[in-house]
């Protein structure tokens, strides 16, 4: 607490003595150095039968669904517009925008805003399971699981929680996705 | 992160334990150095004790500590620099130090240790003993010992004094006959410029204050009349602007704007010292402090004639520096992601500050350029308009000549100041041509003309880009100047500026040296609009207003302030009195089952009986039972409640008038903010005439452009908006309107077209008319357009407006050739587009032979507006009150059926069509309505036909902030934003005119989009039960999940709520007073509208007659109490999704 500039100083001295030992020792050592590797923290979610992990970075708001104004002329995906301590945010449904066949439009009382820059969208949710924290090594690919029946394109990797597979959401993809953004062309 | 995470109480305690570990090593140091006064390993460990505290200090938010700390770590590290020894003052004085450390932690564990006062004896410490003489350089931290507020007030004060000094030096004469007056103005300014440098030097303004007093000295100079030149009042008071600048920023010192202006006196100096053949009198320089020299520049030795010095101040000032302007954005732009942000060393935050600043000073200056630029081309198009011919300069040109040029100078004096090189040097060689044409020119030539405004349109460029490709220009201009003035001279350049122009070519690319100008690309045109550049210049007034309206606000927040203390006091008493009606009616509940039974005798006490006053009959004598006393006590209750009624009600009428007064104070403000946003049209005219210039010259044609209305104001963003179309209708006059000098000549025109804007501002409306002189719209081509492009079967059926419609068609165009300016079809339908996002519309005037005129109505603001609430299929929605001509409930003997529905509305017929239907609410009426109600209507206009819309009801009509609908939904077809509700609900803000237009399936199935509305909406629960607990639980459960719930206490009172709120499902009790829920179910079946409503029996009772009996009755939900919280919310899902669906 009170030596933040010997801190900064320490930090530099132990650069500068990594440098020295890292270029004194052969790179076949570097593989031997034990590496932490970043977790990942993520909520997981449900709307219908679609389980979702999004990464808590790229949230800015989870809770109860306020109420949504209803717009016209927008596809039915869009369910309309809520108020978020005065921003205007809309809220979509997930499934309805993937088409995923066999379910009815999300009711769910819960949401979650994503955000990439200033883009901000809300999804519609039935549930919010739990957050966990995960490794990139822990998540699998898609093809990894038999049962992947819809676009994948906008998931990178799955995540297995209680034998249950969520679908871990490329929240930028998604958020620059044309179809979404240009909406009334799709 | 262990440490980030403890409470703060956590970190203090910590703080206070590591300050007493320091203690004792701090004490055994100075043991040391009272013996050996030089020992520096002991100095320097008593600096990294010191400076540890100062840094823990500041962590746990003791900023006096941490203060006070770093005086002394300050004194240390001077002493550990300088290798000093330690005298036995300073020692005696650290050891009083550690004293007051050690009484601090003391105190801070019992929480009344006082940081201020702890600071304020270690800064009078080491004050004395800086004044002792101990060690000079503590002399930087002078200022710490001074209250912020000591500085800040001088420097308003500054603020204030400085625009009058200006004022004053606008006093000075530039005529030799009025060095007398002068005498006495210049001696007012240094007496002021030296009091100001005193209260700097005061104040800790070091810099400022050095400033401040070589400028006083410089004044003094001028007073004693050693040396005079003409131009010295301009400059006098240009300098007196740019000290202004300085004192633009909060804490100016040190600040680059100082060392420019110290700069700009440097060349005024220079300057006096030449006009003077001497340099500046020794005694000047001996004047000043000694601690002062190293500040004051060296005066330069004169080298070249004062007169040309002086008309290359600027230049001399700028050229010293090498940055231009580019290289100061690109390095700003480097510096924009850091690499290290967290550890950035003193140099490069110095350095960070620096650019910032220059950064400041850009958006500054270019906010300033605005105001000029307006002049300045204000000027070249009266030079445009008068001089079609080789004239004599009149008086009145001269006059132009002279507006021009004053702009241009500020310009190139602010432009230097802030270090747009480039465009200083622009302003520099436009100001000699027009110096030539004031001073020596007999007449002016159109080919003089277009020099000026080439060099107009390159100094708006360099003004406002940061491209360093603009250099080109500036380099064609300057030598374009240069050769002119040398040819219509005849006079040789002076020397030394043979080799400037050399390098002015080689920079160039060896670029034509024919007097001929080289007009500029057309990117130019697209040059920076008002309102766009960030910066907003507001007058002093209406900030004086705006900061008044702010105090009356305080005023009346401190008198709503003190009516919610009174409320509260009001509200403690009704709690008293509450609990003695709740104590009164247990004791009547407890009391009047046993009381009943025996009667309710008199009271006895021990003391009396009867028979004591059995002679008195009881209309004699008074008796009290425990009845009487019990509602006598009520009585005093009702008293007590009767007065805090009348309390309340005055505080309501207070509270009311307080609301309507602030009501008052907020709309003052809206409006005097709205008058900030608003700018006159005068601020685009620029642009306007730079595209009917740039246009006209490219396609060889003749035009005016005159405008009219340039006071008219409307908001920056609006006008920024509106620009875009105006432009490209500009563009389409001269390309498709205005005839070539030819064909005008043929048909009896003057050879020079006319292009006329003009603005009218109508109530909320602003009028745009954009009219020319032109050959009109040949209607035959738009036919032959219309019939090859098969936009419609039969052209000829058509009348002129239909026809001219098919102009704002997507793609349509009667251009055979594609030319840059226009013939691509792209634009018309734009322009409409774009006015119409501004809730605007526009229409076409045709007149064959004579011209064409576009008419452009638009709001003159699109942030506060009043609107119309109204309610369709159970919603709310708003109108704009601009776009609606007409609310009216029309009888049904003013409907006709037809197709769809019409409105009998004076003449004639307007089809009405029901706003559900258009937000596909509802499917669409076509059917006239059924009993007297008829059809409320909201009447609007489309270009020149009406239009209606019906709705359910009008609900109010009110002021609403417009907002967009997110970062998602750019824009929805119909809908233009929307509006927030008191209670933070979102209203959609309807585009009416669009909204009609929006091809909507005229199959629907009816209620489908409504369902599809309505999933959208909160739960809607009543909860119906006479336990307030159990409402109070369930309610809460309810609004958790974010929907909406109502309660009763019991059937009856259900019954009644029923009538104001139709729920989604009812949460039913059984035992209830008055109507069970049995009862009240059977009610509810024998209503069709609400006996399809889903009942959830909450109750107690589980057995199965109960159950049963329910059953029987329609009830198909049925949960006992206690319940479940999750399977209850989780049934009241599934009745929502059954809904749903």
């Amino acid at each position: 607490m009170s030596s933040l500039p010997d801190l900064y100083t320490l930090i530099q001295n132990i650069d500068a003595e990594l440098s020295v030992v890292m270029s004194d020792s052969g790179s076949a050592n570097l593989q031997f150095v034990p590496v932490q590797e970043k977790l990942t923290k993520y909520i997981l979610v449900a709307t219908g039968s679609l389980h979702l992990a999004i990464a808590i970075d790229d949230l800015s708001e989870v809770g109860p669904l306020p109420a949504i104004t209803f717009l016209p002329n927008l596809p039915e995906w869009i369910q309309g517009v809520v108020n978020v301590r005065s921003e205007i945010i809309s809220v979509i449904d997930l499934g309805g925008f993937l088409k995923l066949s066999g379910r009815g439009v999300c009711a769910g009382n819960r949401f979650v805003v994503l955000r990439h820059r200033k883009q901000k969208i809300g999804i519609r949710l039935d549930r919010i399971v739990s957050t966990v924290s995960r490794a990139a090594t822990e998540s699998k690919p898609l093809d990894f699981f038999d049962n992947t029946p819809m676009d994948t394109s906008l998931f990178t990797a799955g995540l297995l929680v209680e034998n249950t597979l969520y679908y871990i959401l490329n929240v930028r993809k998604f958020l620059t996705a044309p179809s979404l953004i240009d909406f009334r062309s799709r | 992160m262990t440490m980030a995470r403890l409470p703060h109480a956590d970190l203090l305690e910590l703080f206070l334990q590591e300050v007493e570990s320091y203690l004792p090593e701090i004490r055994q140091g100075l043991a040391i150095l009272a013996v050996e006064s030089t020992a520096t390993a002991t100095l320097d460990e008593l600096h990294r004790l010191f400076h540890n505290i100062k840094g823990a200090a500041s962590q746990v938010q003791l900023a006096d500590l941490s203060r006070g700390a770093k005086i002394v770590e300050t004194l240390l590290a001077n002493l550990v620099e300088e290798g000093k020894p330690t005298s036995a003052r300073l020692v005696a004085a650290l050891h009083q130090t550690v004293d007051l450390l050690d009484e601090f932690v003391r105190k801070e564990k019992t929480g009344t240790a006082d940081e201020e006062t702890f600071y304020a004896r270690i800064a009078t410490l080491f004050a004395e003993f800086r004044r002792n003489g101990e060690d000079g350089r503590f002399i930087d931290d002078a200022d710490h010992h001074l209250e912020p507020d000591e500085r800040q007030e001088y420097i308003l004060a500054t603020r204030s004094v400085l625009p009058l000094l200006r004022e004053l030096a606008g006093y000075l004469s530039p005529q030799v006959s009025g060095a007398e007056n002068n005498a006495k103005v210049y001696g007012k300014l240094s007496r002021a410029v030296k009091t100001l440098a005193a209260g700097g030097q005061a104040v800790g303004l070091r810099q400022q204050s050095l400033l401040m007093y070589d400028f006083h000295l410089l004044l003094e100079n001028f007073r004693s009349g050693h040396c005079w030149l003409s131009e010295m009042p301009g400059l006098i008071a240009d300098f007196l602007l740019f000290l202004e600048t300085v004192y633009i920023y909060a804490d100016p010192e040190n600040s680059t704007t100082v060392r420019r202006v110290k700069d700009q006196l440097h060349g005024l100096y220079t300057l006096l010292s030449i006009a003077d053949r001497a340099a500046v009198s020794e005694d000047v320089l001996d004047a000043r402090e000694t601690e002062h020299e190293e500040d004051i520049f060296v005066v330069s030795e004169p080298e070249d004639d004062s007169l040309i010095l002086l008309e290359e101040l600027a230049d001399s000032m700028l050229f010293e520096e090498q940055i231009e302007e580019s290289e100061l954005l690109v390095s700003s732009v480097t510096q924009e992601e850091p690499e290290h942000e967290t550890f950035l060393s003193p140099d490069e935050e110095k350095e960070e500050e620096a650019i910032s600043e220059e950064q400041q000073l850009l958006d500054i200056f270019r906010s300033e350029c605005e105001e000029h630029l307006i002049v300045m081309n204000h000027s070249l198009n009266v030079l445009e308009n008068e001089v079609k011919q080789s004239c004599p300069l009149s008086s009145a040109l001269k006059e132009t000549v002279s507006e021009m040029r004053r702009a241009v100078h500020t310009l190139k004096g602010a432009a230097a100041m802030t270090g747009m090189n480039l465009t200083a040097r622009g302003a520099h060689s436009l100001e000699d041509m027009l110096d030539w044409l004031h001073d020596d020119a007999m007449e002016i030539t159109p080919e003089e003309v277009q020099v000026i405004a080439t060099g107009v349109d390159v100094i708006e460029l360099l003004s406002q880009s940061a491209q360093t490709n603009e250099s080109v220009h500036l380099n064609r201009l300057v030598e374009t100047i240069d050769e002119y003035l040398a040819v219509r001279t005849e006079t040789r350049q002076p020397e030394g500026s043979e080799s400037e122009e050399t390098d002015s070519q080689d920079e160039a690319g060896a670029a034509d040296a024919g007097v001929d100008v080289e007009p500029l690309a057309e990117p130019v045109i697209s040059a920076k609009l008002p309102g766009e550049s960030g910066i907003l210049r507001v007058k002093l007034d209406d900030l004086d207003e705006l900061a008044g309206i702010e105090g009356e606000l305080v005023v009346a927040r401190g008198a709503m302030e003190k009516m919610l203390e009174e409320f509260s006091d009001t509200l403690f008493e009704l709690d008293t009195v509450k609990e003695n009606l709740r104590r009164k009616s247990q004791e009547l509940e407890a009391g009047f089952e046993v009381q009943s039974l025996y009667g309710f005798s008199p009271r006895t006490s021990e003391a009396t009986t009867d028979s004591d006053f059995s002679e008195f009959d009881p209309i004699e004598l008074d008796r009290y039972s425990q009845l009487n006393l019990i509602i006598r006590s009520l009585n005093e209750i009702s008293v007590d409640v009767n007065s805090i009624h009348a309390t309340l009600m005055s505080l309501v009428g207070d509270i009311g008038a307080q609301v309507g007064k602030q009501q008052l104070t907020m709309r003052l403000m809206q409006e005097k903010l709205m008058r900030i946003r608003m700018t006159p049209m005068s601020s685009l005219s620029r642009v306007l005439f730079r595209t009917v210039r740039e246009t006209a010259r490219k396609l060889e044609k003749k035009a005016n452009l005159v405008i009219t209305g340039e006071d008219v104001y409307m908001d920056r963003f609006v006008w920024a908006k509106i620009t875009d179309p105006l432009m490209h209708m500009l563009r389409n006059a001269l390309d498709h309107g205005i005839e070539s000098p030819e064909e005008r000549a043929a048909v009896g025109k003057p050879e020079s077209g006319t292009i006329r804007v003009a603005a009218d501002q109508r109530s909320r409306f602003v009028i745009l008319r954009i009219s020319d002189d032109g050959g009109g719209i040949d209607l035959a081509r738009v036919k032959e357009k219309i019939r090859s492009s098969g936009l419609a079967d039969n052209p000829d059926a058509l009348n002129d407006k239909e026809l001219l419609e098919f102009l704002f068609h997507p793609s349509f165009t009667t251009r055979q050739d594609i030319s840059t300016i226009s013939g691509r079809g792209i634009g018309l339908d734009v322009v409409r587009r774009n006015i119409q996002d501004l809730r605007g519309n526009v229409q076409l005037l045709n007149n064959p032979g004579q011209g064409v005129t576009f008419e452009i109505r638009i709001p003159f603001t699109l942030s506060v507006n009043r609107a119309v609430m109204v309610r369709v299929a159970g919603r709310v929605f708003a109108v704009p009150l601009q776009d609606i001509q007409q609310v009216k409930r029309f009888a049904v003997t003013e409907l006709v059926e037809g197709d769809g529905i019409l409105l009998r509305q004076g003449g004639d017929v307007v089809p009405v069509v029901n706003l559900g239907f258009c937000l596909q609410l509802e499917t669409r009426t076509t059917a006239l309505p059924i009993g007297r109600e008829g059809i409320l209507a909201i009447l609007f206009t489309k270009g020149e036909k009406l239009f209606a819309v019906s709705v359910d009801e009008v609900v109010e009509q009110r002021e609403i902030i417009v907002k967009s609908l997110g970062s998602h939904l750019t824009h929805v077809p119909g809908i233009s934003g929307v509006t927030l509700t008191g209670s933070g609900e979102l209203i959609p803000i309807i585009n009416i005119r669009e909204l009609i237009d929006i091809e909507k399936p005229e199959t629907r199935i009816e209620g489908e989009s409504v369902s599809k509305a309505g999933l959208h909406e909160p739960l809607k629960v009543l909860i119906v039960d006479d336990s307030i607990s159990v409402r109070h639980s369930v309610a809460r459960l309810v609004e958790s999940q974010g929907w909406k719930q109502q309660q009763a206490v019991d059937g009856i009172d259900a019954l009644a709520r029923l009538e104001t709120f139709m729920p989604d499902v009812i949460i039913l009790d059984i035992e209830m007073p008055r109507m069970n829920g049995y009862e009240f179910k059977s009610n509810l079946n024998n209503n069709r509208q609400l006996k399809d409503i889903p009942v959830v029996m909450l109750t107690s009772r589980t057995s199965e007659k109960h159950q049963q009996k329910a059953k029987e009755l329609g009830v198909r939900h049925y949960m006992t109490k206690p319940y479940q919280e999750e399977a209850f919310v989780r049934m009241l899902e599934k009745i929502r999704s059954a809904l749903s669906n």
